[in-house]
């Protein structure tokens, strides 16, 4: 798989990601603010360390909810992870509580949970015929943050996570000789060596976020 | 509003104490966990007289599990099982092809056929079986420790033999035996198409025909085999009674033999040999056309020969050519063009058409006639079956790989219609 193509097909996916985000997220959308609604714009950064050191990497996730009960909001979470060279996109359920739901600054806690999807990267075979690829895994975020309120109807976040995300990296050869024109990856019978990296990613989260 | 104040205080010491737990988190690092599994052989040693003393027993017909090597002898067609034995099929109607029976032959990987006799390896023995009535075949001969390769301990009378084995580890440091793996005979890179037009006869012998990638061939009145090192010599004047003459040291690599006229052409890991036989008893070295490292099986007509090179694992560095070399003097062979491919395997040679096949991309033509011109002539790529080896047989060019085995008529080759497929049994 070339860089080329790489990039075209992330540019694809977050062609349709973008306008979802854009859409789902715009101010003057006509589910506006009635309370009922919340959109939970936040970004930061994801820092941990590997087995070369610290690391720190870049996120992105946007919560969609609805207020049930005063205190409470539940919703769905879409996201992107950047842990470069690998990308990965959550998916799931999300919760916030509100301490103080009615005042200018309230202390919040957030939970959400779900599977990182790793469809920006492509599988690839090199030229001795290994086949690499990714597979995604469970994700899951408690956060705890302060909600400060702007002069309009908008509040601002901070806040500070712990999130864990599973991802696994395989890496194999098919059977010489076999030529299975898809091995599959369940099967070791199809592999003169199949390898399996189950990577879980432990992050302290800090983020800055919109409320609307 | 006082209790309002002290609640909100409680709160947010919480909060900085959860704050502070957070902040010890980084100490803990991303975990991996590696999980490694590998097909690999596992080294077993076998004592002769266990195999010596079991008899051969001829089954009923069977499917295919792992077809190896082909070899056509008059209506009838041999597919080699790689150490399970030979499945015998009636091929009088190619787009019927019966099965028979099934030689079951431990350690076997290769064989020929000269005058109704059989001919297979037996670990370290050869055999000859007579089957001038393939519904009852019978052993006749066997030919004792004339592969001798392969003992571990000739006094004690034991040989090496590799067991395929799956292996899963979750040592990360696994890894690095990938490379450590033995080399195994009937590993499917030794399947070559040895298309061994037999075009000199043994006199009033009739020969079968093998692929581009066997290493067992026949010419005059003299089987030649070739393993890792060796090309050994087997008189069989007399075919019921195979005798073992001599064994010619070649080299590392050795992977195919393929007879044209009276000589013999060797294809290796590094290059392709020649050898003159026309005193089948003594073949001479000739020349050696040497090339990058990979692996080669060879074709031959009066004025070329025609060698894949691919690349693979088992391959080492190899690169994926056909080259074409011009041969009319046998002693300085001469590389006339090369032609980029995909993966090519064995090949068929057929007048002026040539049949490749490309591994996974399947089985392609092209017209040779003009060997500057190859790469511009291809006629037909059929890409929907993995192909190995080819024997451009009397009624059939036959087709092999690891999925089965298939034929085409070919009377019009520039239009290849398909006859039958034998696949191999669901794994």
């Amino acid at each position: 798989m070339s860089v080329s193509g790489k990039i075209v097909i992330k540019r694809n996916l977050l062609s349709l990601f973008l306008p979802l985000f854009l859409w789902l997220t715009c101010p003057y959308n006509s589910w506006g603010q009635n309370g009922l609604f919340v959109h939970h714009l936040e970004m930061g950064a994801l820092v941990g360390s590997d087995e070369f050191g610290p690391r720190v990497n870049f996120s992105f996730q946007t919560f969609h909810g609805l207020r049930f009960l005063p205190r409470h909001e539940f919703g769905i979470v879409v996201g992107i992870d950047e842990y470069s060279p690998l990308t990965l996109l959550p998916f799931g359920m999300g919760w916030r509580g509100w301490l103080f739901p009615e005042e200018k600054i309230s202390a919040y806690a957030g939970l959400d949970a779900g599977f990182g999807f790793t469809a920006l990267e492509k599988k690839e075979v090199t030229e001795w015929n290994e086949h690499r690829w990714y597979e995604g895994g469970g994700m899951f975020h408690p956060s705890l943050g302060i909600r400060l309120k702007t002069k309009k109807q908008h509040h601002w976040t901070l806040s500070l996570g712990y999130k864990r995300q599973v991802v696994s990296q395989f890496s194999g050869t098919p059977l010489s000789g076999t030529f299975p024109k898809n091995p599959d990856p369940r099967n070791t019978e199809d592999w003169n060596y199949i390898a399996k990296d189950r990577i879980t990613f432990n992050n302290v989260v800090y983020k800055i976020g919109f409320l609307f | 509003m006082n209790r309002r104040l002290r609640n909100k205080l409680s709160w947010t010491n919480h909060l900085i104490l959860s704050f502070m737990l957070l902040l010890i988190l980084p100490s803990c690092e991303d975990q991996i966990e590696t999980t490694y599994t590998y097909h690999t052989q596992v080294p077993v040693l076998l004592e002769v007289n266990t195999f010596r003393n079991a008899d051969i027993i001829i089954e009923p017909g069977k499917p295919l599990d792992r077809p190896g090597k082909i070899y056509i002898y008059g209506d009838y067609l041999f597919i080699g099982e790689p150490d399970k034995g030979i499945h015998v099929l009636d091929n009088s109607n190619p787009a019927e092809p019966k099965n028979i029976n099934f030689i079951n032959i431990a350690g076997t990987a290769d064989m020929a056929i000269n005058s109704n006799i059989l001919y297979a390896d037996n670990y370290i023995d050869l055999l000859a079986f007579d089957i001038s009535d393939p519904t009852d075949i019978q052993m006749v001969k066997r030919e004792e420790d004339v592969f001798p390769n392969l003992y571990s301990n000739a006094d004690m009378g034991t040989i090496l033999t590799f067991k395929d084995t799956i292996i899963t580890s979750t040592n990360p440091n696994m890894r690095s035996t990938t490379w450590g793996r033995p080399a195994f005979r009937s590993d499917f890179m030794t399947m070559e198409s040895n298309f061994a037009l037999s075009g000199a006869d043994g006199g009033s012998q009739s020969y079968g025909q093998g692929g581009s990638m066997a290493r067992f061939t026949l010419l005059g009145g003299h089987l030649y085999t070739v393993d890792e090192q060796d090309l050994r010599v087997f008189s069989v004047e007399d075919a019921t009674d195979p005798e073992y003459l001599k064994n010619i040291p070649l080299g590392w690599g050795i992977e195919t033999i393929f007879p044209f006229k009276d000589k013999l052409f060797i294809g290796s890991m590094t290059g392709m040999h020649i050898y003159d036989a026309s005193n089948p008893s003594a073949p001479e070295h000739m020349a050696t056309y040497e090339h990058l490292t990979s692996c080669d099986p060879v074709v031959v007509n009066d004025d070329h020969a025609f060698v894949t090179l691919r690349s693979g694992v088992t391959c080492r560095m190899g690169v994926d050519e056909l080259h074409v070399l011009d041969i009319e003097n046998l002693y300085s062979p001469k590389l006339i063009k090369s032609y980029p491919m995909e993966n090519p395997h064995g090949l068929g040679l057929s007048g002026d058409y040539l049949f490749l096949a490309e591994g996974q991309y399947g089985l392609k033509s092209f017209d040779v006639s003009n060997v500057l011109t190859i790469g511009d002539n291809l006629i037909e790529h059929f890409d929907d079956f993995t192909s190995i080896d080819i024997i451009p047989g009397p009624k059939s060019l036959i087709v092999i790989g690891p999925e089965g085995v298939c034929q085409f008529d070919y009377s019009n080759p520039e239009k290849l219609e398909q006859l039958s497929c034998i696949n191999v049994s669901f794994r």
